[in-house]
């Protein structure tokens, strides 16, 4: 999708929401990685993305094309949905709390949602270094996880995450020098 | 370890995201369907108590009690008063308690039983449903009691 269709999109589904299916269908997948990538749980995951797309949709009527991609816009409203369950360590999902109950029985989701979380729980089991850095991960401040996880776990420039976490290049490298020293640190001492 | 060139698992296949999608995209509709059914009839109960408890007249309570006085002589738009200040709100009580109550019958214990979820937004416009519902219900009892009285 290049960035004409997107702002296309996103101009239609300022006055109807439904429009932004395809912004939905195309990056769901890339938010829920980023997501598991950072917290290594299957169902907060699940919960963040959902709601990252929940909020998406509720700020479209505000939203301003700035010539970047919605993928760098999703990333940093995943960003901050992580900020609060960290900061609160508890998080409740605003779409499957406003879910009836009965649909979220519904015998075929709940299917969904196990098959999903072993074939995960499986790849975690083959990619075991990966394991390792991500239980490290969760050790250090916040503000060092978003830096190397954007920056090691989804291959994004300085430039980029300087752009998705609204913070200036020289910020966004000082955050990870310093981010990547206490985890080498950390990862020695295991 | 050398983190530029750590092992990245691939992104997961995902089959739930199909099953949320239509919650998601119309969930602004929702939000704001549940607001305005109990806004708009909010919104006229605060002015009419403004003019006459607090002695506030706004000219929008006089402009609006003159409209409704116009409509309740047409055939059609005569129901305009009733939906507005009795099914709009009912409807908001409906939507908001099917969000908050569910319901599930045991079949081994031969039990029914009822949960009550705390969503505090959800209960606030229930309730405001229901006040604007006894509030007009009260204001056709006292009007249909004083036309009946003997002047």
């Amino acid at each position: 999708m290049t960035l004409a269709d997107e702002q296309r999109i996103l101009e239609r589904a300022r006055n109807d929401p439904a429009q932004f299916g395809p912004l939905y269908d195309a990056y769901y997948p890339l938010i829920f990685g980023y997501v598991y990538r950072r917290t290594g749980d299957y169902h907060r995951a699940r919960d963040i993305s959902a709601d990252t797309f929940l909020k998406a949709v509720l700020k479209l009527p505000g939203f301003e094309w700035r010539g970047v991609s919605v993928a760098a816009w999703l990333l940093r409203i995943a960003t901050n949905e992580l900020r609060m369950f960290y900061r609160r360590r508890t998080y409740e999902s605003a779409v499957f709390g406003q879910l009836p109950e009965p649909y979220i029985r519904e015998r075929q989701l709940q299917q969904i949602f196990e098959q999903e979380q072993a074939e995960l729980e499986r790849q975690r089991v083959q990619y075991q270094d990966f394991a390792r850095v991500q239980a490290v991960l969760q050790q250090l401040p916040v503000k060092y996880q978003e830096v190397i996880a954007l920056r090691y776990f989804e291959q994004k420039s300085v430039l980029e995450i300087a752009g998705i976490l609204q913070k200036s290049d020289g910020t966004v490298k000082s955050l990870l020098s310093r981010g990547v020293a206490k985890m080498a640190a950390l990862l020695v001492g295991r | 370890m050398d983190l530029e060139h750590l092992n990245i698992p691939p992104a997961p296949e995902i089959r739930h995201q199909e099953l949320i999608r239509q919650p998601i995209l119309h969930a602004g509709r929702s939000a704001a369907l549940g607001f305005w059914l109990v806004a708009t009839p909010a919104f006229f109960l605060a002015c009419v108590l403004m003019k006459y408890y607090f002695r506030w007249n706004l000219g929008i309570v006089d402009a609006f009690e003159s409209l409704l006085a116009r409509l309740d002589q047409h055939p059609v738009l005569f129901w305009l008063q009733p939906i507005l200040f009795l099914l709009a709100p009912l409807a908001a009580v409906v939507v908001n308690l099917l969000a908050l109550v569910h319901v599930q019958y045991d079949r081994q214990r031969r039990e029914l039983n009822i949960n009550l979820k705390l969503k505090w937004w959800n209960l606030l416009l229930a309730a405001a449903g229901l006040a604007i519902i006894a509030i007009f219900t009260l204001y056709l009892l006292t009007d249909a009691i004083l036309e009946g009285q003997p002047h």
